[in-house]
């Protein structure tokens, strides 16, 4: 996949990194960057930041990954290492139909990260299994 | 190589990437395999700027391959090969993922050479995708971190019912588990018949932008077990002659000679 950001989306993320480190707000100009290179996805994004949605999860052996809580209230699970969200959103839109570059929980990981918003949280290793790979039944 | 990972938006300097790059390079040790069985010894990107046929720059950097080709190609066997390759040099063990065992251990000699070879090889059968990602999703509690990880037929896991959030999932977890280890990982599979439905197989391809094909020519009178091997930027074209026995030889198209 295709993981790697276009430069220009990691531009403005860099950007909004250090806007937000000096005045912890992210300038309208930055704002509408964001909207002209995610579209729509960039405004439910940053809710998901508002809300606090983004949790960056590590277990002992070193694995670490991503919980997004979605706006319905399900978890859903993103990888560290590539793009990957659990959520129908990104099969359908990212995947299949190729519209969107990401799903709004990704590109709310990319946000918390930058503005250091992502919450901090340790599981047991079997819980990592757990969390990567979701067996539902 | 998935370099960007999402926690770190620096820019990454050449010394990060050479360390990233340096467990185990798939594309580098895909591209030894090839030449091994083409003859030449050494087949290496640093040589010569004249006489190296592939771009010194590109290949250094790609840690996931996935080779697609029909069924009885020679995949499982360059698989093998390349397992065999990082057994024998990577610092941890191997493991091989195949839905059944290998009918037999295709021949190269590396592994006649070195039977302990084989015991630094850890060779896995999950039956369903269900056994698979459960697999590769707990892979950080009961390994110690390999230096390669290999899947032998990966389109045996995805029945025609899976869909693209299938194939995405396996790809994912393959190159998350990858990543944590900080070790190569080397897919191999054949292309569904028919490209509709979901697209399980469409997602799995988004995962691995590089490839190495391997296919037969229809309309030419070719022997049976001919193949057409392209690699672009890691391999110049070539022709794979594959065996009943399972013997994999490799040459270089007459034009490319001149």
């Amino acid at each position: 996949m295709d993981a790697i950001l276009p430069t220009v989306a990691e531009e403005l993320l860099r950007e909004i990194k250090r806007n937000y480190q000096e005045t912890s707000q992210i300038t309208d100009e930055l704002l509408l960057g964001l909207k002209f290179i995610f579209g729509p996805t960039a405004l439910y994004a940053l809710d998901l930041v508002d809300q606090r949605s983004v949790s960056h999860v590590t277990s002992p052996s070193g694995r670490s990954t991503f919980q997004v809580v979605g706006s319905s209230g399900k978890m859903y699970t993103c990888f560290a290492s590539c793009h990957y969200c659990s959520c129908p959103a990104f099969s359908f839109s990212v995947l299949r139909k190729n519209d969107n570059m990401l799903c709004k929980h990704i590109l709310a990981i990319y946000l918390s990260q930058a503005m250091g918003l992502c919450q901090e949280l340790t599981v047991t290793d079997k819980q990592m299994c757990d969390i990567l790979f979701p067996k539902e039944d | 190589m998935q370099v960007s990972s999402l926690p770190d938006f620096q820019p990454i300097s050449a010394t990060e990437l050479a360390a990233w790059a340096k467990p185990f390079c798939m594309a580098q040790t895909l591209s030894r395999v090839l030449s091994e069985l083409l003859g030449c010894k050494e087949f290496h990107n640093q040589g010569d700027p004249g006489t190296s046929v592939l771009p010194g720059h590109v290949s250094s950097t790609v840690s996931s391959v996935l080779l697609v080709g029909p069924p009885g190609c020679g995949k499982s066997g360059l698989l093998f090969s390349a397992a065999l390759v990082a057994a024998e040099e990577g610092a941890g063990p191997v493991i091989f993922i195949s839905r059944e065992s290998l009918q037999r251990l295709p021949g190269g000699g590396r592994e006649a050479r070195e039977p302990l070879l084989l015991k630094r090889i850890r060779f896995l059968y999950p039956s369903s995708l269900r056994e698979l990602l459960h697999l590769v999703s707990s892979m950080h509690l009961s390994f110690p971190a390999p230096s390669l990880i290999v899947v032998d037929g990966l389109e045996r896991y995805l029945a025609p019912t899976c869909g693209s959030a299938d194939g995405a999932l396996i790809s994912g977890l393959l190159l998350d588990s990858a990543a944590h280890f900080k070790c190569g990982l080397l897919i191999s599979a054949a292309q569904p018949l028919e490209m509709g439905g979901d697209g399980a197989f469409l997602a799995v391809e988004r995962y691995f932008p590089a490839q190495c094909h391997i296919y037969g020519e229809v309309t030419t009178e070719q022997e049976e077990g001919t193949f057409h091997i392209s690699f672009p930027s890691h391999f110049p074209p070539c022709v794979l002659h594959t065996a009943k026995d399972g013997t994999l030889k490799i040459s270089l198209p007459k034009a490319s000679f001149s």
